[in-house]
């Protein structure tokens, strides 16, 4: 048995060891290192003479071992036509059978075709070229998907040695960041139209073809649930859903997007396991399950994203982790539309209540103090009439005109009252509060809790609130008494009105309650009202202050 | 004797008009409060001389004066309002009424004036 380093063309082909081929330099650098231990060999044989040669190459082979052993990867030489000769691993399981299993036998009973072919290419070209020759391939062992790289050197005329290195964790890593960056990418795409406050319908639309890129799927649909058994389609990619079309009302009879109707959870269906009218037409317009997360607003489920599959797709890993980063920015941006929506409602109303407030003092004018002044007008004018030829006539007419003179008077203070009181500009706002109390057909307590002079904005806020919750307390809550409480700290203004009357006010129910919240809400602040039908009233605001 | 019928909806008006035609001569033989009570009184009554508002509850004075109008009697009609000319423009002149008066500036020379035309 020849164990000698020497070139393939002239040398047999070594038999049961790898302990000359084994070097880790060899394994780098191929057919250049092989020739170079030759020319060292033969200097050595000359020198040194064979029982010299003999001791160094047992010195070279004790190395060999050691760094043969220290390769943790399968060592396989293999014959030219495929026969394993010798199989080398300390892990069976990367192998299609154990060692001795395979020695013997031929890669072609367990490689597939086109595997082979590189395989063999690989093994002639470094036969012919006597260098190493590296390769990359995938395999099936034992049911799972492996990544292999061999490097294939010749290790005689007609065989070489290949170290198969196993990196299928390695790519499995590459898959999964490259993944993660394409669903980030999504995302990010999605965030960025949120981003811009479009309309819904189109962050609804995006994110059904998003979804169905990403997960390599060819349907999704986006419900918003009417209640848990009917649902709007307000967003779908792919091709024929049926019923599931964009703007259509479905009643939900089965599947994934009832199931997150009814739980507010992740779920998945098997049309093939359902029986049902339902399940039967999506079952004939090629589906075959499908899988739904909810989409939750404010705390409550709005809607769900659900992904439909046909025959021969399947579900990529984590679909319902995936799908639900997508729900989240549709719940963002239907949040943000919302919210958008309140703001220009509440602006409508400020400025509806601005008109309404104008038209009110329009009416009050002409029909109070006008009236009255055109009524003095006619009379001044009777009385200039009758003043020569019949003065006593004369002087009651004018008694009447200055009893209507002073009323007009009374009209109009009042009215100006109305539009702004003069006593909070004049003396602040617990003076204010004081005549609001005073004038109050109930019994008004005031807790007023004030070291300097609120601000003009926040002051006329809290008045106007202490102001209608006493006339709605006065009109509607059948109260004995009333408690008012100012205060202020922490950054904050508080107004507190409360009742011991009927309760059960909805702040809802009447525009005077909703016309303050927006005003409160102007300034940053906060309106609620603790009603409970028999334990009285309670409107509480707090004001930020600048 | 000159007839005449006041139409407003404020009675403290009708009453301070009601006194100022009396003294200048008028008979006023009936009140409205509103447009479709003018047109029903004046065609019952046929007076001679309609003070008629413009903020009518109901309907607005312009659309009773034109409808009066076209019921082509010898009556006069002038319209009334606490607001001035200015404010209604051209809708004055359209009505077809034949004077318009600010309630503040009435006086019965003023209408006996219009009687007279």
């Amino acid at each position: 048995m020849s164990e000698q380093v020497v070139p393939k063309s002239s040398v047999p082909a070594p038999t049961a060891t790898f302990g000359w081929a084994r070097d880790g330099p060899i394994k780098r650098s191929g057919g250049v290192l092989q020739l170079a231990l030759l020319d060292l060999q033969d200097v050595l044989r000359r020198a040194l003479g064979d029982s010299a040669l003999d001791l160094a190459r047992r010195k070279v082979e004790e190395r060999n071992r050691a760094l043969l052993a220290a390769i943790p990867d399968p060592i396989i030489r293999v014959r030219r036509d495929g026969t394993y000769l010798d199989v080398q691993a300390d892990d069976h399981s990367l192998l299609f059978r154990p060692p001795e299993e395979l020695i013997g036998r031929n890669i072609r009973e367990f490689m597939p075709r086109d595997v082979l072919d590189k395989v063999f290419a690989g093994i002639e070209q470094a036969l012919e070229s006597g260098s190493v020759v590296t390769l990359e391939y995938e395999l099936e062992i034992a049911g799972s998907r492996r990544w292999k790289e061999t490097r294939i050197m010749p290790s005689g005329e007609d065989e070489v040695v290949s170290i198969v290195r196993d990196f299928t964790e390695q790519r499995q890593t590459e898959v999964e960041q490259c993944r993660l960056a394409e669903e980030q990418a999504a995302l990010r795409r999605v965030a960025t139209l949120v981003a811009g406050d479009p309309p819904p319908e189109e962050v609804f639309q995006t994110v059904t073809e998003e979804v169905c890129r990403l997960l390599g799927l060819r349907t999704a649909v986006l419900h918003r649930f009417e209640d848990e058994r009917t649902s709007t389609i307000v967003g779908k990619f792919g091709g024929p859903t049926g019923k599931f079309e964009l703007g259509n009302v479905v009643e939900l009879e089965q599947g994934s997007a009832l199931s997150v109707a009814q739980t507010g959870l992740p779920a998945r269906c098997n049309y093939d396991e359902l029986r049902g009218k339902g399940a039967a037409e999506l079952r004939a317009l090629g589906f075959r399950s499908s899988a739904g997360v909810p989409i939750s607003v404010a705390g409550a489920t709005w809607g769900a994203l659900v992904v439909a599959l046909r025959e021969g797709e399947t579900l990529p890993l984590e679909t319902e982790h995936r799908l639900e980063g997508f729900a989240e920015l549709v719940a963002l941006a239907l949040s943000s539309a919302q919210a958008r929506n309140e703001l220009a409602a509440s602006r409508l109303r400020i400025i509806e209540a601005g008109d309404e407030e104008r038209r009110r003092i329009e009416r009050n004018l002409h029909d109070g103090a006008q009236q009255r002044l055109v009524a003095l007008s006619v009379g001044l004018r009777i009385a200039q009439t009758k003043i020569r030829t019949a003065p006593d006539e004369a002087e009651k007419q004018l008694a009447i005109v200055a009893d209507e003179l002073s009323e007009a008077l009374t009209d109009l203070r009042e009215l100006a009252q109305g539009i702004h009181p003069a006593v909070l500009t004049d003396r602040g706002l617990g003076a204010a509060l004081e005549v609001l109390a005073s004038r109050a057909p109930l019994r008004v307590t005031l807790d007023v809790q004030q070291s300097e002079r609120l601000p003009d904005a926040i002051a006329a806020t809290a008045y106007y609130v202490v102001s209608e919750a006493l006339a709605n307390v006065v009109k509607h809550a059948q109260a004995e008494t009333a408690a008012v409480r100012i205060a202020h700290g922490n950054g904050l203004a508080l107004v507190e009105v409360e009742d011991n009357g009927e309760g059960g006010v909805d702040l809802n129910s009447g525009s005077g309650l909703r016309g303050l919240r927006d005003r409160v809400e102007c300034l940053d602040g906060r309106l609620e009202v603790a009603s409970i039908a028999g334990r009285g009233t309670r409107v509480r605001v707090e004001l930020p202050l600048p | 004797m000159r007839r005449a019928l006041v139409v407003d909806d404020h009675p403290s008006f009708r009453r301070s008009a009601r006194a100022l035609l009396v003294e200048e001569g008028f008979e006023v033989v009936g009140e409205a409060e509103d447009g479709a009570a003018a047109l029903a009184l004046a065609e019952q009554l046929i007076p001679d001389l309609i003070l008629l508002d413009v903020q009518l509850p109901d309907i607005d004075g312009f659309e009773v004066a034109a409808r009066l109008l076209a019921l082509e009697r010898e009556w006069r009609i002038v319209l009334v309002s606490s607001r001035g000319a200015s404010d209604y423009g051209s809708l004055i002149e359209a009505s077809g009424a034949h004077g318009f008066v600010c309630k503040g500036e009435l006086s019965g020379a003023m209408l006996r004036a219009y009687c007279d035309e």
